[in-house]
């Protein structure tokens, strides 16, 4: 990953803490920046779903797993209960620091801080942190005015208020806890330049986090986060992955306590895996016991000697029984063997190798392609679903072409409705509002099913159904990417927009189609209909179509939309790094180019 | 009405189911039913007299990794009077309240009320200790010892916590030479040259108050160079992880120092056992391991309570289990010392609970 120094400690860390296949392994420069995961040159692969590393849970940097946790329990009841009292409307939301982003990265500042004497030393110290790239809210006023308009800017994330109210929430705990432990560095609030500090651990630990369980939610993975992002490819209407690894962990731990299969806590576990703690093992046997003798009428008999000769016996065998352990799990052999000594043992090396041997307890990165040529970079994907504007905020880059990307057009439906109402009748306004209501409650959803269904359509074998852009060649593709799955926008507003290469949106077409409506066909159509099979018939109908009238008004927005990008001259390079430049030159014209390609297609 | 003769049980029965060995051998006793009779006959059946020894080894088969072996039949389980208060365990070994605490990441802070009672409870256990510990001579047996800090309990109207929790059958853990813990009092006389450790908690006043210490039995024992280093170094170990405690402290950092002391002295620490919060609960959050590069997690913070107790070895920290699934020993069979003290985390350091006075039996001797 860019941002990766001394690799070199960070692997002997993983070699103590984990799995790390050295032998195929090597970290080196990549071409795209950084340090890369590579295959060794001398090294092929046949095996898909070669486990590549293996990380125990017990050893993910997550808040649980962090020394301060029980001060950022003790900090959140606080917390919680001064909420309780005040029923004053505060505009910042409040921030639990007891999981997820905000909990993680507390943790992270805290372990820095700690020096050597933190478990995670050498992994913290294989990030570089002050070179990490700064959060787009911190960049220089000149760089944000370039970006307005831009969808980061309409996503509003040049705004400092979010970051700003974390730091000063992670201040307030380090000057709560500053009786015990020294407040770190970073969080001094004295001192203003801090926030640019606090900025770059932020994006750091936000384009290194994996979600690893319910337990330990949001965590820095050791090694996983060596591999660089491998952007994915369009073809045909369809967003395909090109990454080489994916990352796994197992969800099946209780959420109280992070054991697998725990009978204590009442959360929902799979029985799947075996239980591994002997207590528990042999206490679900004797209850098991019980309940068959249960039925057996404990109390009729009396006690012959004859029974106790077959307590006996099975005293026995039991004991025979326990002489072999079991040992059954092929993975514990093969990453076992070298690290088990033979017999009982319990050296750190013991412990290790018995906690890899159980996946469930474990998050893996695992290949999960073949065509891997010897020497070639390994990469995985931050999210084959993001779009410029999240790439920027959680990786701190933006991918050339990305097919993710998307362009707002609701700035410029919304003039057009406010000029729609002016100069018209109350009861022609009563009619627009109900039009649009009635969207925003059925309608939005109707065509964003539509839009699924059409999509799925291009993901999976689509012969035989009705639609229109049928004409793509089914590839195959990763069925297991369920996270990278395409979501419908939150709002419908938010769906008004171009769409990568450069086309309509269904929704935005949707809504055009409706305001065109005259009001008679928007009841008989829809508003007097209820029946869902209906609905959704007439909405394929009626608006779904790109009649001219649609794509004329969606051309004008798109004109309009152009003229508000700042533009960009030389000498704003300047004033902005030629990092930022370069990304905002990017984004820039990766937006305009879907504009401008819609309005050439017409 | 009596109490049922299975040592998981302890629920009082007015059944006449008998176990037939035990009649022929006229004690009287009662099972609740077949399941606690079939339950609790491994170690039921250690109160029966064997036909040709009065004494016997129960595991014959076991590879025995040093010189010790366990000496059977086991005393019948100790009789607790009903006005004692008793912990959620005593009657069915499971401590449900901490296996629902377990893990929830939160370290109690005790009131300072509350304080005042863990003060008192720690007082009274170094009492029993003491007292027990007085009568460590060579000829005495270890069920004679828990008999003794039995009843010294119960005179305080405090609950001896070992009895029952998770089925342990005695009041009190006797770690001879090779065992790292959990040792089981039973018939076995203490040898002169012999280290025995005594491990006391007490559940009194709603909280539970543990310590240990290793003495040297006879005088023969001072007088092997290993045994007195191992002893001193275990103690002088625990001295230092102490003085390091006060608030802020994080607790994984304890570790580094009990090794560094014990590597010094060519000693080894156990792994698998650890320090431990305790308060209304036996044990509980923080976790305190006792080796460096531990991943404890926690801080230390005015009114937590939490133990530190080494284990260290002259040979292999490794550790294996008897049968009994209690005594933990060493593998290689050398000797294993350990000494604990409860502490309370205070404004600028800690108070030691558990503190020896002037009168407490064993501590330290010069190095030979």
């Amino acid at each position: 990953m860019s941002g990766s120094i001394n690799t070199d400690r960070l692997v002997e860390w993983l070699n103590q803490n984990g799995h790390w296949d050295d032998e195929i392994l090597e970290v080196r420069a990549s071409t795209v920046g950084g340090m890369g995961v590579f295959l060794r040159d001398d090294i092929s692969v046949e095996d898909v779903d070669q486990l590549l590393l293996r990380i125990p849970k017990s050893s993910v940097l997550s808040c649980k797993n962090s020394y301060i946790y029980n001060l950022l329990i003790d900090y959140q009841e606080l917390q919680d209960f001064a909420e309780f009292g005040n029923t004053d409307e505060n505009d910042d939301t409040p921030i639990d620091l007891t999981s997820g982003m905000h909990g993680l990265v507390l943790a992270v500042i805290y372990e820095l801080d700690a020096g050597n004497s933190s478990p995670w030393y050498e992994y913290l110290h294989s990030i570089d942190f002050v070179n990490a790239s700064t959060p787009v809210c911190l960049w220089s006023e000149a760089g944000k005015k370039l970006l307005r308009n831009t969808e980061i800017d309409l996503l509003d994330m040049l705004n400092l208020k979010e970051l700003t109210w974390f730091f000063k929430v992670c201040c307030a705990f380090a000057e709560a806890n500053s009786g015990i432990i020294d407040v770190p560095g970073i969080l001094r609030r004295s001192e203003s330049a801090k926030i640019a500090q606090f900025g770059k651990v932020v994006t750091s630990v936000i384009s290194r986090a994996f979600e690893v369980d319910d337990f330990h939610g949001l965590s820095l993975v050791p090694g996983a986060d060596l591999f660089n992002h491998k952007s994915p490819l369009y073809s045909e209407n369809m967003i395909k992955g090109g990454e080489h690894v994916h990352f796994m962990s197992d969800n099946n731990s209780c959420l109280t306590c992070g054991e697998i299969n725990c009978a204590d806590h009442g959360s929902e576990t799979s029985s799947e895996t075996g239980g591994d703690s002997s207590v528990d093992e042999l206490e679900s046997n004797e209850s098991m016991n019980e309940e068959e003798e249960e039925e057996k009428n404990p109390e009729s008999s009396a006690i012959t000697l004859d029974d106790i000769a077959m307590l006996e016996q099975e005293l026995a065998e039991e004991e025979e029984s326990d002489a072999d352990t079991d040992k059954d799990d092929d993975e514990c052999l093969t990453i076992s063997d070298s690290k088990i000594n033979g017999g009982v043992s319990n050296t750190p090396e013991a412990e290790l190798a018995l906690e890899l041997a159980d996946s469930s307890k474990c998050c893996d990165i695992t290949l999960v392609a073949n065509d891997i040529q010897p020497g070639m970079e390994i990469f995985n994907t931050y999210g084959n679903g993001l779009s410029n504007p999240y790439l920027l905020q959680r990786y701190g880059f933006v991918s050339p072409n990305n097919p993710n990307n998307t362009v707002s057009l609701s700035v410029q439906m919304f003039r057009y409705l406010k000029n729609l109402r002016k100069g018209i009748s109350k009861g022609k306004e009563t009619m627009l509002q109900a039009k649009i209501d009635w969207f925003e409650e059925v309608g939005f959803g109707l065509i964003n099913d539509i839009d699924l269904e059409r999509r799925s359509c291009h993901q999976k074998h689509g012969h035989g159904h009705e639609h229109k852009h049928e004409h793509g060649r089914c590839g195959e593709e990763d069925k297991e990417d369920e996270e990278d799955e395409y979501e419908s926008p939150e709002t419908w507003p938010l769906a008004v927009r171009i769409e990568y290469p450069g086309k309509l949106s269904i929704q935005a077409c949707a809504i055009i189609l409706l305001l065109q409506m005259s009001f008679k066909e928007f009841e008989l159509r829809f508003r007097n209909i209820t029946k869902p099979t209906a609905l959704l018939a007439n909405s394929k109908k009626y608006l779904t179509v790109e009649t001219p009238e649609v794509l004329g008004l969606a051309k004008r927005w798109c004109q309009e939309k152009l003229r508000l990008y700042c533009p960009l001259d030389s000498n704003d390079l300047l004033s902005e790094t030629e990092r930022h430049f370069e990304i905002i030159r990017q984004i820039i014209d990766q937006e305009q180019k879907m504009l401008v390609l819609f309005i050439n297609k017409l | 009405m009596m109490i049922c003769a299975s040592p998981k049980c302890g629920k009082e029965t007015d059944s006449q189911l008998k176990c037939p060995v035990c009649l022929k051998e006229g004690i009287t006793n009662a099972f609740c039913n077949q399941n606690c009779f079939r339950g609790s006959w491994a170690l039921h059946k250690g109160i029966h007299k064997d036909d040709l020894n009065e004494v016997y080894n129960p595991f014959t088969d076991f590879k025995f990794t040093g010189d010790l072996r366990p000496h059977y039949p086991l005393s019948p389980r100790r009789a607790v009077p009903k006005h004692i208060k008793l912990p959620d365990y005593s009657l069915d070994g499971r401590p449900v309240s901490e296996i629902k605490n377990d893990r929830l990441g939160k370290i109690t802070v005790l009131s300072a009320k509350d304080q005042e009672k863990i003060r008192k409870v720690a007082k009274v256990s170094r009492e029993v200790l003491d007292i027990t510990a007085s009568h460590i001579k060579p000829g005495i047996t270890t069920d004679e010892l828990d008999a003794i800090l039995h009843k010294e309990c119960i005179k305080r109207n405090a609950y001896p916590s070992p009895l029952n929790y998770y089925n342990f059958p005695k009041s009190v853990c006797t770690s001879i030479n090779e065992v790292i813990c959990h040792g089981i009092p039973d018939q076995t006389v203490l040898q002169d040259g012999d280290i025995l450790n005594l491990d006391v908690t007490i559940y009194y006043l709603g909280f539970h108050s543990d310590l240990n210490e290793t003495y040297y039995v006879g005088d023969k024992a001072k007088a092997d160079p290993d045994t007195v280093r191992l002893v001193e170094t275990t103690r002088e170990s625990l001295d230092l992880a102490i003085a390091a405690v006060k608030p802020g402290l994080p607790i994984r950092n304890l570790g580094a120092i009990i090794e560094e002391h014990a590597s010094k002295n060519n000693c080894s620490v156990v792994r698998t056992y650890c320090g431990h919060g305790i308060n209304q609960l036996f044990h509980c959050q923080p976790n305190v391991p006792h080796y460096a590069k531990n991943k404890a997690i926690g801080v230390a913070k005015p009114g937590m309570v939490f133990t530190i107790e080494p284990m260290l070895c002259l040979g292999t920290y490794q550790d294996t289990n008897w049968p009994d699934n209690w005594t933990a020993v060493t593998q290689d069979g050398k000797r294993s010392a350990q000494f604990e003290h409860m502490l309370l985390v205070t404004e600028d350091g800690c108070e030691v609970l558990t503190a020896r006075t002037e009168t407490s039996p064993g501590g330290a001797i010069p190095r030979i």
